[in-house]
């Protein structure tokens, strides 16, 4: 089985798996149970009636803005031990809404590409929008405005709960207009929601260099054919920096080099795969 | 040095992780996450 069917299957169990709780279709309330007290390594809005675990970001973002001294602790040591093992790994192989990115980028349209600038977007979103604004205003700003949410938590609950759409305002109709911007923009561009505005991609991203896992490429056997570059889900040229702060770790660089010089390390020991024992033999 | 890094990293998250469950983060969490966020859903 290659590399990208491998991704789908984890995409999908991951998916599922953290969205599981099919009982809120008969009850139409979101589960409150005590797995909800545990965060996933990936964007998951919580208001989502289906999901089972807590997101990140809310919870970061709860912490700055009601929490006793500000961080959390508990949240920052599970995002720090994820990115200390794989990197953005967890954005590639784990995260739902990157999984949604990649299924809309299949469908047949115009494509473009995203300016390298653009990508420093997440970071402005981690730092104004994740900490500074909600340290300030005492309002969790990123989930007010998260396509995420709109998308998994306001959808789903507005159509089960019709007694919500009577408290709809203006900034629903902002988050509707962010959603409907976003949605077009995955059909065109490769994950651009990861690249340039997600907040959680932009802490994964300061551990691409040091994490346990890590690719590498073997300049000597390198034609920069680009091929890496085509199946790319952030666009990276591989070869340029293999450990790019958007290389969301997914592996299909790997599979797709046809000179076999993208491999990748953990702790430091290249690791081979069968057939390429094989081959070497 | 940089190959020490991810296991210097790996120590101080988990160290942070024990604090957190030690002050009772969890608990805040799910306090927090079992209540419909209105803010998720573009109310408020």
């Amino acid at each position: 089985m290659q590399n990208v069917q491998w991704r789908r299957i984890c995409q999908v169990a991951c998916a599922a798996l953290t969205n599981s709780y099919w009982f809120s279709l008969v009850s139409k309330t979101i589960y409150q149970g005590p797995l909800k007290g545990f965060c996933v390594p990936a964007l998951n809005c919580y208001a989502c009636p289906l999901a089972l675990f807590a997101c990140p970001i809310g919870t970061i973002q709860y912490f700055v803005a009601h929490g006793a001294y500000y961080i959390s602790l508990y949240t920052i040591g599970i995002l720090g031990i994820t990115g200390a093992l794989i990197g953005r790994m967890a954005c590639g192989w784990i995260c739902p809404f990157g999984f949604l990115q990649d299924l809309l980028y299949k469908i047949r349209s115009r494509k473009l590409s995203l300016p390298r600038w653009l990508s420093y977007g997440k970071y402005a979103s981690l730092g104004l929008l994740v900490i500074a604004i909600p340290l300030v205003t005492r309002q969790p700003w990123f989930c007010k405005l998260c396509p995420a949410g709109g998308l998994e938590g306001a959808l789903p609950m507005l159509m089960m709960e019709p007694s919500l759409r009577e408290l709809l305002g203006g900034m629903f109709v902002l988050k509707a207009l962010i959603v409907v911007f976003f949605l077009a923009a995955m059909v065109a561009v490769k994950r651009p929601f990861c690249r340039a505005a997600c907040p959680l991609g932009a802490i994964f991203s300061f551990f691409n260099r040091v994490s346990i896992l890590r690719l590498s490429v073997d300049q000597t056997r390198c034609t920069k054919c680009n091929k890496c570059k085509k199946v790319c889900p952030t666009d990276i040229r591989v070869y340029e920096d293999p450990d790019a702060a958007d290389c969301i770790r997914c592996l299909d660089c790997k599979e797709v080099c046809p000179e076999n010089a993208i491999s990748y390390t953990l702790a430091g020991f290249p690791i081979k795969e069968p057939k390429e024992v094989l081959q070497n033999d | 040095m940089r190959n020490k890094m991810p296991y210097i990293l790996l120590i101080i998250s988990l160290l942070l992780l024990a604090c957190g469950i030690f002050l009772g983060e969890v608990a805040k969490v799910l306090g927090h996450a079992a209540i419909l966020c209105l803010d998720c859903i573009g109310i408020g």
